[in-house]
């Protein structure tokens, strides 16, 4: 995603944001910085790309804390995500056998309505540790449907 | 609102059958579910399936057509005497559908076909009737999904995406779950997907893609392979994710062949699984080795045991044909759809046949189709598992029970058939399914 | 409702258990039981019994008929259609059939194919894999393991208990140090079965001579004829030694037919036949059955003669008497070597003793009236008598009438009514959570096929 946003950026490396562009596109995904910020961005040869990266942006709002992005139109509930996820497989028997987890189980990810929902990011092993500690449940998503950002 | 959770409802969506569901009643409609795939899911809360978001238009009650291509409905019963007349009539019966049925109305309606000329098209017919033809000859091995889970190191998806068709087929039973003997699931397994193009499949498995008209060669390549010749694919071909395939077999101590109905799209798809099937035979010499289909209709193997069972085979009045579209309707044909739409695959030599000899169009149907567009009589029943209960084997062959989710359900396909075949039999007071 | 009452009247009884041995007598039936006839007051039929043998129905008590899979070897055409099984049953007196193994998760596809054959009687035992009780087992907690049992089984209705092997073995190198032998498991395995209905149930060809000093009184060994093949762990004359000390056994005689045997073979033998993995150790596999008979093995033909003091019941290496074709030919084949009386008692009231139902096998007042009528053999020899007895005129089951030889199979009793066993008050899922620890399914569904056995 990085490299998403990067390329809507000058690309100029010209520190006037104090930073590398890849640095500044860095803090853009985590929030901490705003488009406002590069002040090449804002000259009017780079309004094309001031729109997309907006569009960018406003897309990974819909992002949780753990760094789940969802797609629900992709997603055909297949379930593999919910029997890989480190979380529900050590805490959850049914899971980890394959079962769906029952409705009391505390579980990251859901299937509901034949979509895979966030049930509870905070027990997402990627707010618990570190961001790159697991990606399971996207590297063995087969529909692409969940993109850890 | 009153909402209810029930949970471990049986979903019959497709073949896998999956008991785990758990959902969210409102008085006589589902609002939510939690473990069904998006197919079931669709199912359970009316929606059609394959477009999201949108609800699929129920059978509202049973009627007939009249000759200016009006409807006029009528009680269950009436419709169902109407429909008696018919076969009455009827030189040849022309069943179509049956694997969205109960394993009850399947075992009664076979019953009362059983002197009569029928012509038996499952809509799963291709994959079953190439297995039927498969099992005549070779002997591959069966298993159930609990062993595939419990055991399986090396599972092969042959012209199969289950993604498509049996979307938990992977994540409860052919892939990821941890069973007695595979521990870490996936990790524990190798797996292969053979196909025509990529699928999402590669994305789980190893993945060799193949030319349709090659897929026969490649199993003889194998098996030759195998049998200690040199690995000899068609030409145009790489050998390497054979070779890599074939070494993966050969490490393997328990295969399951998944057999899709990929394949079965081309002329040559039986002659594909016939040499599966025999190399599948030859490969248990080295170790359990199984071949099972995977079947999309929920209760299509349901139809298979019952129609066995039931002397099918042998009884010189019945035939079972695999595709639709090699029926040459004839006078004196009537058409039984049972759950299926035959209109929606017939060609319009077939429909315009159809029309020109006469024949009666018969529906039981739960939801409004192209075919209950074409009736003559339409039978409106409820859905399994949601109106009304009933049995149904998942594709290993097991038999799981739908139950119903409220009281005042519509009637059930079991009750409808037995009427047709026993004038004196009750249907119960069923009520119109809701809109 | 006042139960319906019939008399059998004037037939020729031949009941071993009550000492009637071609005697005539009148036998009545109210409800689905025999009755004393003096306690007979009203009588609604009477049902003309001169010139005809009046007999407890048969019990084939080593059936395999719905076993996971069949449908393969239909397609095949190696095996009947239900229905010409049903009649074959009813055509030679059978009243009740016992289906000797379901596995957990095939008793619905078992219950239901049963149901699709209207006809018998019917009881299915539940086959059971050790390692389904590992748990228990490594706590020695025979007394959990003894209530889930028992909850398993009621919830089921499963009637005994089926080991395919008992030991415990793993496929798996790596599980190989949790291996345990027969003397370690069938102690714990038996006090964890301790009153539970029915009988459990091993198969002869996975005995071994080691097994044999723990398989202690209860148990039955099915198919025991097969331990006279070369290479049999567990020689045949070592068993028969065994068997006086309560154990019960059933011949499981080869009669050359064109039909298959189903045995037990473990995973590293699985070549030939038709194979199914059912959930054990071994793997079931179906493999036409050798072209020989029991009368040219001199082992397999003294042991006929031997068994019957010993209590065995008589089965068939098909492992399901139906598939026999040639009942007659056998049917006389053993009379040659066996009397009459034997041959009402082994396959009447010593198979439904193996079976542990008291109820059947015999003409008793308190008896479940399956009842089958013969015509009396023209002749006294061994031809004569086997002509007679392998075409029933008339067969009862649960006092209704279900096959006439002159109009075939009749309106059979509900399915309901034909299955043993009744469901549990209660449901306790968290019991059957080791059971399902290897499988996919949630406890509810287990139950759930449990109301529907036996519905049509």
């Amino acid at each position: 995603m990085i490299q998403k946003i990067l390329e809507q950026l000058p690309g100029t490396d010209c520190q006037m944001c104090g930073m590398s562009c890849a640095d500044f596109a860095a803090f853009l995904l985590s929030g901490d910085l705003s488009p406002q910020e590069c002040p090449v961005l804002q000259e009017d040869a780079y309004a094309d790309r001031r729109e997309a990266l907006a569009a960018l942006l406003e897309s990974l709002k819909a992002r949780a804390k753990s760094g789940h992005l969802i797609d629900p139109d992709k997603c055909n509930g297949c379930g593999i995500c919910l029997i890989v996820c480190e979380y529900n497989v050590a805490n959850d028997p049914e899971s980890r056998r394959g079962k769906g987890p029952s409705k009391d189980a505390k579980v990251v990810l859901r299937i509901v309505n034949g979509r895979v929902v966030l049930a509870d990011e905070t027990l997402c092993t990627r707010l618990l540790q570190a961001a790159d500690k697991c990606s399971k449940c996207q590297d063995h998503c087969p529909t692409q449907a969940i993109v850890l950002i | 609102m009153t909402h209810k959770t029930v949970t471990s409802l049986v979903c019959c969506g497709c073949s896998c059958l999956c008991d785990d569901i758990d959902a969210v009643i409102d008085e006589d409609r589902v609002v939510e579910t939690a473990n069904a795939c998006r197919w079931g899911a669709a199912r359970f809360l009316g929606l059609k399936k394959f477009s999201s978001g949108l609800p699929r238009a129920r059978c509202r009650s049973s009627r007939r057509c009249l000759h200016d291509k009006q409807w006029k409905d009528l009680p269950l019963g009436e419709a169902i005497s109407l429909c008696r007349d018919h076969l009455f009539f009827a030189r040849r019966v022309v069943a179509y559908g049956l694997g969205q049925m109960s394993s009850e109305a399947l075992w009664i309606l076979m019953q009362g076909l059983r002197d009569w000329e029928t012509l038996w098209i499952p809509s799963d017919g291709p994959m079953l009737e190439a297995f039927v033809e498969a099992y005549k000859r070779q002997a591959p091995a069966l298993t159930h999904l609990e062993c595939v889970r419990n055991q399986a190191d090396l599972v092969v998806f042959w012209g199969a995406n289950p993604l498509r068709s049996t979307p938990r087929l992977l994540s409860r039973y052919g892939l990821f779950p941890r069973g007695r003997f595979t521990e870490r699931g996936a990790e524990d397994r190798k797996a292969w997907t053979v196909d025509i193009q990529a699928t999402e499949m590669g994305r789980v498995t190893e993945l060799a893609t193949i030319p349709s008209d090659h897929e026969k060669a490649c199993v003889e390549a194998l098996r030759r392979a195998h049998a200690g010749g040199p690995m000899e694919v068609p030409a145009g071909l790489s050998a390497k994710p054979w070779a890599t395939l074939l070494k993966d077999v050969e490490k393997s101590r328990y295969r399951v062949f998944f057999f899709g109905r990929g394949p079965l799209y081309h002329e040559h798809g039986p002659a594909v699984l016939e040499e599966l099937a025999l190399w599948v035979s030859e490969l248990r010499a080295s170790a359990p080795t199984f071949l099972v289909p995977i079947l999309c209709d929920f209760n299509s193997m349901g139809f298979l045991q019952i129609f066995l069972s039931c002397g099918g085979s042998a009884n010189p009045k019945w035939r079972l044909q695999g595709d639709l579209r090699r029926w040459e309707p004839r006078p004196g044909d009537v058409l039984l759809a049972l759950s299926g739409d035959c209109f929606w695959f017939l060609t319009e030599d077939q429909k315009n046949a159809v029309r020109q000899h006469h024949i009666p169009v018969l529906a039981l149907s739960a939801y409004e189709t192209t075919t209950t567009a074409h009736a003559d009589v339409v039978l409106a029943v409820g859905l399994q598992g949601l109106d009304v209960s009933g049995q149904a084997a998942r594709l290993d062959g097991m038999t799981l029970f739908a139950e119903k989710l409220w009281a005042d359900a519509a009637a059930s396909d079991e009750a409808v058939i037995r009427k047709l075949f026993d004038p004196h039999a009750e249907i119960g007071n069923p009520c119109a399914p809701r809109p | 409702m006042r139960a319906k009452t019939l008399i059998f009247q004037s037939g020729t009884v031949f009941d071993p258990v009550t000492g009637c041995e071609g005697s005539t007598r009148d036998i009545a039936v109210c409800g689905d039981r025999i009755v004393a006839l003096e306690h007979v007051s009203d009588v609604d039929e009477i049902v003309d019994a001169s010139g005809m043998l009046v007999t407890a129905a048969a019990v084939d008590c080593a059936a395999h008929v719905a076993f996971p899979g069949v449908w393969a070897l239909r397609a095949a055409g190696l095996f009947p259609d239900g229905e010409v099984l049903v009649r074959r049953y009813a055509e030679r007196g059978f009243g009740h059939v016992h289906e000797s193994w379901a596995t957990l998760f095939d008793c619905g596809t078992v219950q239901a194919e049963w149901a699709r054959m209207p006809g018998p009687d019917i009881s299915v035992g539940l086959g059971l894999p050790l390692y389904d009780l590992t748990t228990w087992m490594e706590a020695q907690d025979a007394a959990t393991a003894h209530t889930a049992l028992e909850h398993l089984w009621a919830t089921l209705g499963t009637h005994g208990c089926y080991l395919p092997e008992p030991r415990l073995r793993f496929r798996d190198d790596v599980y190989k140090h949790r291996e345990k032998s027969a003397q370690e498991l069938v102690p714990f395995f038996l006090e964890a079965c301790r009153g539970v209905p029915g009988p459990i149930v091993l198969p002869a060809r996975s005995l071994l001579r080691e097994d044999l000093e723990v398989l202690a009184p209860g148990i039955h060994v099915q198919r025991a004829a097969l331990l006279t093949e070369q290479g049999a762990a567990c020689p045949f004359s070592v068993l028969a030694d065994a068997i006086g000390f309560g154990m019960s056994a059933d011949l499981g005689l080869a009669w050359p037919e064109k039909a298959v045997e189903l045995t037990w073979v473990p995973p590293d033998d699985v070549s030939g036949g038709r194979l199914w993995d059912v959930g054990s150790f071994l793997l079931l596999k179906a493999s036409p059955v050798p072209e020989k008979d029991f009368r040219d093995e001199e082992e397999a033909a003294r042991f006929l003669a031997k068994g019957l003091p010993e209590g065995w019941a008589f089965s068939c290496r098909q492992a399901n008497l139906a598939l026999v074709q040639d009942w007659e030919g056998l049917i006389r084949a053993v009379l040659e070597v066996w009397g009459v009386r034997e041959w009402f008692l082994a396959t009447r009231a010593q198979a439904a003793r193996a079976l542990g139902f008291s109820d059947r096998g015999h003409l008793a007042p308190g008896a479940r009236a399956n009842v089958a009528l013969y015509r009396e053999p023209e002749e006294d020899t061994a031809a004569g008598w086997a002509k007679a007895l392998s075409r029933c005129e008339r067969l009862y089951v649960g006092g209704r009438e279900i096959f006439d030889g002159r109009r075939g199979l009749l309106v059979p009793p509900s399915p309901r009514d034909r299955c043993v066993g009744t469901a549990p008050e209660g449901f306790r899922a968290e019991l059957f959570a080791p059971f399902l620890d290897g499988m996919s399914l949630r406890p509810e569904t287990l139950r759930r096929l449990a109301p529907r056995a036996g519905e049509p």
